[in-house]
């Protein structure tokens, strides 16, 4: 498998972790997985990476944490979306779909749309 | 999946020491190489190759536990800076008022030898706050990375550096230069300090970065044409 490194726009990593823990509560773990799967394996996460955006996103109060028991009878912090979280999640889609629309429409072929 | 019951880790994030916070984020990376090396080994991977993959696949393990720690840690350092600040002018308003009072032949002479010495405290105080940092300086830590520029536009002397663990970065010619506890312009000075016997002219700018440990790869295999 070939792969390039990519650099991507600052902030899209939390924008992906909030999308996907507006689905429900998750740990670190299951968040990289998540994140994965959806892209159908296009974004491979450096797993680690994740944990520090994580918990930039619990300082700002976006994510709440808490420690429950998990699938492998080990302790282990859930992050669950606080009502800010939900909140900016929506305005982050927003600015997504802004610019990625933006972008979209300086790709398209000369004169698509346009005079 | 269970919530522990009301376990009060909501909202008390800021009360948690800096070896109470290392031992979460411990705690959670464990966790995550728990579940990571029982999914390779479900996958077919011997045991003992599967932590070695857990592991290679998590990244800087010491690295990553700093930084979450750090993301804690920093704004508290700005607010005990903060309150320093607002003690010293408080300090210093009552030092004022109290001789205030004494022209108003309200306070014995005591209380002005007293107030004398809370304003001589208090603008010895106010000085070394003066000397610090404000909030609004940035203050150059390990794991920063650093992108020095050169006002002539040397490209031997551009470049990026991340403050290494003993809060040191490599320099060209001139060796390692420790800059941690700096603020942007005092490294500013240190660094063209530090390259002037090498250069005819050189005046380097320095733009301090947070750790961007937000590593994403696009696998193109995906993408039909990419």
């Amino acid at each position: 498998m070939t792969s390039e490194r990519l650099e991507i726009l600052r902030g899209t990593l939390d924008l992906l972790i909030l999308k996907v823990l507006a689905a429900g509560q998750a740990h670190g773990y299951t968040v990289v997985r998540r994140i994965q799967e959806r892209s159908q394996g296009a974004l491979l996460l450096e797993e680690g990476t994740l944990y520090p955006a994580l918990h930039r996103l619990e300082r700002r109060g976006w994510v709440e944490a808490e420690w429950g028991s998990s699938e492998v009878n080990r302790r282990a912090k859930f992050y669950r979306l606080s009502r800010p979280g939900r909140r900016e999640l929506a305005a982050r889609e927003r600015d997504w779909e802004a610019m990625s629309s933006a972008i979209a429409r300086v790709l398209a072929p000369a004169g698509e749309g346009g005079a | 999946m269970s919530w522990l019951p009301s376990s009060g880790l909501f909202g008390r994030s800021e009360t948690r020491s800096e070896s109470e916070l290392a031992a979460e984020v411990r705690a959670e990376i464990e966790h995550h190489l728990a579940c990571k090396t029982r999914e390779l080994i479900e996958q077919g991977v011997a045991p003992e190759d599967a932590v070695v993959e857990a592991l290679r696949r998590f990244g800087d393990v010491a690295g990553i536990e700093r930084a979450c720690v750090r993301v804690h840690t920093r704004e508290r350092i700005m607010l005990q800076r903060v309150h320093l600040a607002f003690t010293g002018i408080l300090l210093v308003a009552l030092g004022w008022l109290a001789q205030a009072n004494h022209r108003a032949g309200i306070v014995a002479a005591e209380a002005e030898k007293a107030a004398h010495d809370m304003k001589v405290n208090a603008l010895h105080m106010l000085g070394q706050i003066a000397a610090r940092p404000t909030s609004k300086e940035i203050v150059i830590e390990v794991g920063d990375e650093l992108e020095i520029l050169d006002r002539y536009g040397q490209q031997e002397v551009a470049g990026k550096q991340v403050v290494a663990a003993d809060g040191k970065i490599l320099l060209p010619d001139t060796g390692w230069l420790f800059v941690e506890g700096m603020t942007r312009e005092q490294a500013e000075q240190a660094i063209t300090a530090a390259l002037a016997p090498y250069f005819v002219e050189v005046q380097v700018y320095v733009r301090v970065h947070e750790p961007s440990l937000d590593l994403v790869t696009l696998d193109s295999t995906k993408f039909e044409g990419f």
